[in-house]
């Protein structure tokens, strides 16, 4: 296959981010210039001012919640999943595929108004709803991690002297970590960059990252302020996924 | 350090028929019992009993003469190596060794340097701080041995530990185990499918079959006095001569032979190794043969001969392992003799 | 008692499995009930609950054109994310350095949420975008965003799940393409026979079920066609969204008809491409 194929598809990704990058970078940007006829650092001035930072903390604790509540109970489920006679297991994992099959919008609505109605703080309600969209993901994870894992594993460790809790410390957990890793990513992600969630049971009190991009990018003349959202929203996961992957990158040099 | 191990009328169900059915054997301190059996003949089973990874459905487990039933898996001081090494991916090759000692409670420090002993005896102290992905499947399977033995185990279990390496690969793992034996005399209860394997490294050899015990001796017995043509099989034995006993003679094609005294009256098998006849010129032997099929096995050669017609009708067929190639060929004529030694039989 | 044994493990499996299968029990079915009970105004926001079909029947023009043009975004994009994915699939699978470059680049594009993307697609594809002014600004540049054929929002969806399902086939068949395609190159293949007769009936089954996954995100997604399409007529989401957030309290009912509908028209979708590729399964 040419080179030059893979060049078009290196565009295809790419291309799409380019205005992005160049926006956070420009000062003045008239119609018809190809580039921003001057630069400056007013993007990255706008990520620090008090309104974003609040932004995104608000954000960050979104997705920490999502992550820290459908990460454990991904993993109770697929644990159950892989023990369970057929018959219920099959019923678990239907269960825990639903919530992909209902568009977020339709579930958001409906949720809300028992929500409203039995007065949960809107942020445990968003929490809440998130945890239950981000269940498959994290099921889906540890469902595929479990599938190639030996429970020999934990045979071994008992003979050679590992009780129940340290066969689970010693031997499970870190046999699981990868995958409990790339599971409470996902879950994160779903909580971190949530729009309609926020929009529709948030009614405005929570003030997200994503929300405040929303109102950016749906008006006209904020292309500076999208691209600064925009970036301020992309980079932190990317950071996270570059850390997660560092200690196999570092393995692979070694190697 | 070692201890006795026993099994008295060990039965496990799992549901549907019986994997073990009254299962006794008993291993001495120091010695080196092999399990020797088919895939299905229920050997891991008891091997996973005697660990505590499952629980019979009755009967005891017994070590020094103490009940093991109730004894949690990691209580009971048996270490077991499976076929596959299961090094843990997260540990490096030496914390892979000092893992049981971190788990009674050892610092880091002292787990390590004792570990490091072990490696030393399965000569792989160099590749202590490897990760365990990056070691070949020989050395793999050393360290996995290196780990078990690290643990000081009463009992050392080894679940068909080397049927996945080469056969180059396998003796060298034979004579490490003959090293393991005469420096730390560990009691070995050794599972395999392998008749060679189990004779090379067993004082006594069990033969299962469909969960029962045919029979237990030592090395020599079982292939030469087998309990019953199911042992004589299972041990590659190929000649089984139909006839019947009578004053202490197996009386058969073959002629009178005399057998083990207390063989009982009436129709029975004379066994016979392959590896205990052979071919002489024709009319020197007991009987004749025609040769139906030579087949090499590298030092030797399987020839495989029809009996000429015996005077009461009966025919059969025998197998006998010649060293070197024999001066025969198919559709020849031979004579086979039996040198002497007693005779056995075994009922059908 | 070892008899008993199965059946308190399976118990204490289910016990497991129940904080993460009650809350989706609970939240999916109190949603789609009380989705259900606002549509027929038995749970109305203020007054009395009184039974009324208004929103399914007086309504259902609406609806029914909505769901057409949720149906046709949903079908370009999936078909637009399919191809493109199996493109860049099969290029990160047969070339060995360069693959890995662009299944890093895709494999980033991954966690951008879709409402980043679609502004990022506002940028590159408005009429003064990014795009226009690298072309020149020509008169005949298309509208893309706000256009009558929802080109911006169809764009971003095929571009973000593109990489998905890019994803889920290198996931799927990496392992098995490669001794394959070196079979089929010892017995004479050329790289492109052995892309379309190896490495795409490997992947036609996960294929298809990204294409049915992407096919019922991009029905229920809201952001990209909110921002990216025209005011009118408007797609399922946007329509439920806005008369949602409608300051007029008795556009609920239909806010919360038009929220089933497109639950129902998301399960009819995915009932038939598991058909469908049971078919497929049946064929081969």
């Amino acid at each position: 296959m040419h080179l030059g194929f893979g060049v078009l598809l290196g565009a295809w990704i790419v291309l799409p981010l380019i205005p992005l990058m160049l926006w956070f970078v420009a000062g003045q940007w008239r119609a018809p210039d190809i580039l921003p006829g001057t630069y400056s650092a007013q993007g990255l001035i706008e990520l620090f001012s008090p309104q974003i930072q609040s932004a995104t903390a608000t954000s960050a604790a979104l997705g920490t919640s999502v992550a820290l509540v459908a990460t454990p109970l991904g993993l109770l489920a697929a644990l159950a999943i892989r023990r369970l006679p057929r018959t219920h297991s099959r019923f678990v994992e239907v269960v825990l595929l639903t919530p992909l099959a209902i568009p977020p919008f339709a579930l958001v609505m409906g949720a809300n108004v028992l929500l409203l109605r039995i007065y949960t703080p809107s942020f445990s309600a968003v929490v809440l709803v998130l945890a239950v969209a981000a269940l498959p993901y994290t099921t889906f994870m540890f469902r595929s991690a479990l599938a190639s894992y030996d429970d020999r594993f934990e045979e071994v460790a008992r003979t050679l002297g590992a009780n129940a809790r340290q066969t689970l410390a010693h031997v499970r957990l870190p046999l699981l970590a990868a995958a409990t890793a790339r599971a409470a990513f996902l879950a994160f992600l779903v909580g971190w960059g949530d729009y309609i969630a926020t929009l529709l049971i948030g009614g405005g009190q929570l003030r997200t990252l994503p929300l405040i991009l929303g109102s950016a990018a749906a008006g006209s003349g904020n292309e500076q302020l999208t691209a600064a959202l925009s970036l301020a929203v992309i980079g932190p996961p990317l950071v996270l996924l570059a850390a997660l992957s560092a200690p196999r990158l570092r393995e692979r040099i070694r190697r | 350090m070692s201890s006795s191990l026993s099994f008295t009328k060990v039965s496990r169900n799992f549901g549907h028929g019986d994997v073990l059915r009254d299962i006794s054997l008993t291993v001495p301190q120091s010695a080196c019992v092999a399990l020797l059996g088919a895939s299905g003949s229920g050997k891991s089973t008891l091997l996973r009993i005697a660990a505590g990874l499952d629980a019979p459905s009755a009967g005891e487990v017994l070590v020094d003469g103490q009940d093991l039933s109730g004894v949690p898996a990691e209580e009971r001081g048996i270490a077991l190596v499976f076929q596959k090494p299961l090094l843990f991916p997260h540990l490096n090759v030496l914390d892979n060794v000092a893992f049981s000692a971190r788990m009674s409670g050892q610092s880091k420090r002292a787990s390590r340097s004792q570990a490091l002993a072990f490696l030393n005896l399965v000569q792989l102290a160099d590749f202590a701080h490897r990760a365990p992905g990056k070691l070949s499947g020989g050395q793999e399977q050393r360290v996995s041995l290196a780990r078990a033995l690290a643990r000081n185990p009463r009992i050392l279990l080894l679940d068909e530990p080397f049927s996945s390496l080469d056969s180059q690969l396998r003796e060298d793992m034979y004579a490490l185990v003959d090293d393991i034996r005469s420096q730390l005399a560990p009691t070995i209860v050794l599972v395999t499918h392998d008749r060679r394997e189990a004779s090379v490294l067993a004082d006594s050899i069990a033969v299962l079959d469909e969960g029962r015990i045919l029979q237990h001796g030592p090395v020599a017995q079982v292939h030469y006095k087998p309990a019953t043509l199911a042992v004589n099989r299972t041990l590659g034995g190929l000649n089984e001569i139909p006839g019947h006993v009578s004053q202490g003679c197996h009386v058969s094609p073959f002629g009178r032979i005399p057998v083990q005294p207390d063989a009982s009256e009436g129709p029975g098998f004379l066994v016979l190794r392959q590896e205990a006849l052979h071919l002489v010129p024709i009319d020197q032997g007991a009987v004749n043969g025609t040769v139906t099929d030579l087949k090499p096995m590298g030092a030797h050669t399987l020839v495989r001969l029809q009996l000429d017609t015996a005077t009461d009708g009966s025919t059969g067929s025998l197998a006998v392992e010649v060293v070197g190639a024999p001066d025969v060929h198919v559709g020849g004529v031979a004579g086979i003799s039996f040198n002497g030694a007693s005779g056995w039989t075994a009922p059908g | 008692m070892s008899e008993r044994l199965p059946e308190r493990a399976s118990r204490r499996a289910l016990l497991m499995a129940a904080p993460a299968v009650l809350p989706v029990i609970v939240v999916l079915a109190g949603a789609l009930f009380a989705g259900l009970l606002q549509s027929l105004g038995l749970m109305p926001f203020t007054g009395e609950p009184q039974l009324s079909f208004d929103a399914w029947t007086t309504g259902s023009g609406e609806i029914l054109q909505a769901a057409g043009i949720s149906l046709y975004i949903a079908a370009a994009s999936t078909t637009l994310s399919v191809v493109m994915g199996f493109m860049i699939a099969a290029y990160i699978l047969a070339m060995p350095i360069s693959g890995r470059v662009i299944a890093g680049l895709s494999a980033a594009t991954i966690p951008i949420p879709h409402l980043i993307a679609a502004g990022t697609f506002g940028l590159l594809l408005s009429d003064a975008g990014f795009l226009a002014r690298v072309l020149g600004m020509p008169e005949e540049f298309p509208t893309f965003v706000g256009g009558p054929w929802w080109g911006a929002a169809i764009l971003e969806y095929g571009w973000k799940e593109s990489a998905f399902v890019a994803l889920v086939v290198v996931g799927s068949i990496s392992r098995r393409v490669g001794d394959l395609c070196d079979a089929a190159s010892t017995l004479g293949a050329s790289p492109r026979q052995r892309i379309l007769n190896v490495v795409l009936p490997l992947a036609l089954p996960s294929l298809g079920i990204s294409a049915i996954i992407v096919f019922v995100y991009t029905l229920g997604s809201y952001e990209a066609v909110w921002l990216l399409g025209p005011i009118s007529p408007e797609p399922l989401p946007v329509r439920a969204v806005r008369l949602f957030g409608s300051v007029d309290l008795a556009a609920r009912p239909d806010a919360m008809a038009t929220a089933l509908a497109s639950v129902a028209v998301g399960v009819v979708a995915i009932l038939a491409g598991l058909l469908v590729l049971r078919r497929f399964k049946g064929l081969r």
